[in-house]
């Protein structure tokens, strides 16, 4: 191959768009560590407090919201910054997901929830996903749904995550597309979406050759 | 390069060109680690430059590069160069055909994802455009 093309062996593998990652015996690490200290940097936080949480969870977030309109250029930036970060850090991407609803029509207490994400990740910045040696190694699969959580147009937020047993390597977080009319129309839109990912990871796994040999994977909706 | 003065359907057709999902290489990640094998990396240099176009595309002779008593003259071209829009297609191409030769066989689920042999012998390749990642059970 090397003789076809011009290449460069970068031998193990250990920085990846973005991502560092360790190896090591005991398991891989991913994490973002460099990139999210270039957002703090880039958006002026490093001075700020650090939050525990990424979220208020009582405050809902609505298109007119009373306060003034944000910069929206750095709102915008902000929001795409922390989507990239969503590929390692998956406890922010609820929250991302329901501010980038918001892209057009950036108001400062959306910007300020933006930047409490921000110093969300300050505190806990050396966090990853760690795969490790697993006995049982088997997709899991978890789903679950609000119900009319969005103000604005009364539509649900379906979330799913797969797993091997160790750490998450596959979720979302996404409006739904219809208005649920009930909650268990919101769960069951969620679980479809979910198995549909099920469905798709089974494949690539037989591709593998690592077939998952029980029927379907240990599903849960909460 | 005037990327943004090629006509759909007379210098460009197809322009699609998959990467790989992120999903996917969390997965042979997580995959990695349960069966102990190393990951490896490898980076194709200029990628887009080894694309072959199917099209016939000229360009201007670049300023300052003319061939003196033949300024009027256009070059054609035979491979891609960044800014045309089929450029990714072409290099896309180019690695799977290769790949292909290799023995690779291409997942059905997902573009960027290639395997050879099995069991001891599995090799397992991801592409994202200019990055390779290699994983699997065989050591050398």
């Amino acid at each position: 191959m090397f003789d076809v093309f011009e290449m460069t062996d970068l031998r193990l593998m250990s920085y990846f768009l973005g991502m560092e990652v360790k190896q090591s015996n005991d398991g891989i690490f991913i994490c973002q560590q460099k990139y999210a200290k270039e957002i703090l940097k880039k958006f002026h936080i490093e001075s700020y407090k650090s939050t525990s949480t990424p979220m208020n969870l009582k405050e809902k977030f609505s298109k007119n919201d009373g306060t003034s309109k944000a910069d929206e250029g750095q709102y915008r930036s902000l929001i795409g910054c922390l989507m990239y970060l969503t590929a390692t850090r998956s406890d922010i991407a609820l929250v991302v997901s329901l501010l980038s609803r918001f892209m057009h029509c950036a108001s400062e207490l959306h910007l300020q929830a933006a930047k409490r994400i921000v110093r969300y990740v300050k505190s806990t910045i050396s966090y990853g996903i760690k795969y490790s040696h697993l006995q049982n190694f088997m997709l899991h699969g978890y789903s679950d749904s609000d119900w009319a959580g969005f103000v604005d147009d009364m539509k649900s937020t379906s979330v799913y995550c797969f797993s091997f047993g160790s750490d998450m390597f596959s979720w979302c977080s996404k409006k739904q597309d219809n208005v649920a009319q009930s909650t268990s129309e919101a769960e069951y839109a969620a679980a479809t979406a979910a198995i549909n990912q099920a469905i798709w990871i089974r494949k690539i796994l037989a591709d593998l050759h690592m077939n998952q040999l029980e029927p379907s994977c240990n599903f849960y909706c909460k | 390069m005037k990327g943004y003065a090629q006509v759909f359907g007379v210098d460009f057709s197809e322009t699609f060109a998959p990467v790989a999902r992120l999903d996917i290489i969390r997965l042979l990640l997580a995959v990695a680690a349960q069966k102990n094998w190393k990951v490896y990396q490898l980076d194709v240099k200029s990628v887009f430059l080894n694309g072959y176009l199917q099209e016939e595309i000229y360009i201007e002779q670049p300023r300052g590069f003319e061939v003196r008593g033949q300024e009027e003259k256009v070059y054609l071209l035979k491979k891609a160069l960044y800014g045309l829009k089929q450029a990714p297609r072409a290099w896309y191409n180019i690695i799977d055909d290769h790949l292909h030769k290799l023995g690779f066989v291409k997942s059905l689920s997902e573009a960027t994802l290639y395997v050879k042999g099995a069991d001891a012998n599995l090799i397992i390749v991801s592409v994202y455009v200019d990055d390779l990642l290699v994983t699997g059970s065989n050591k050398t």
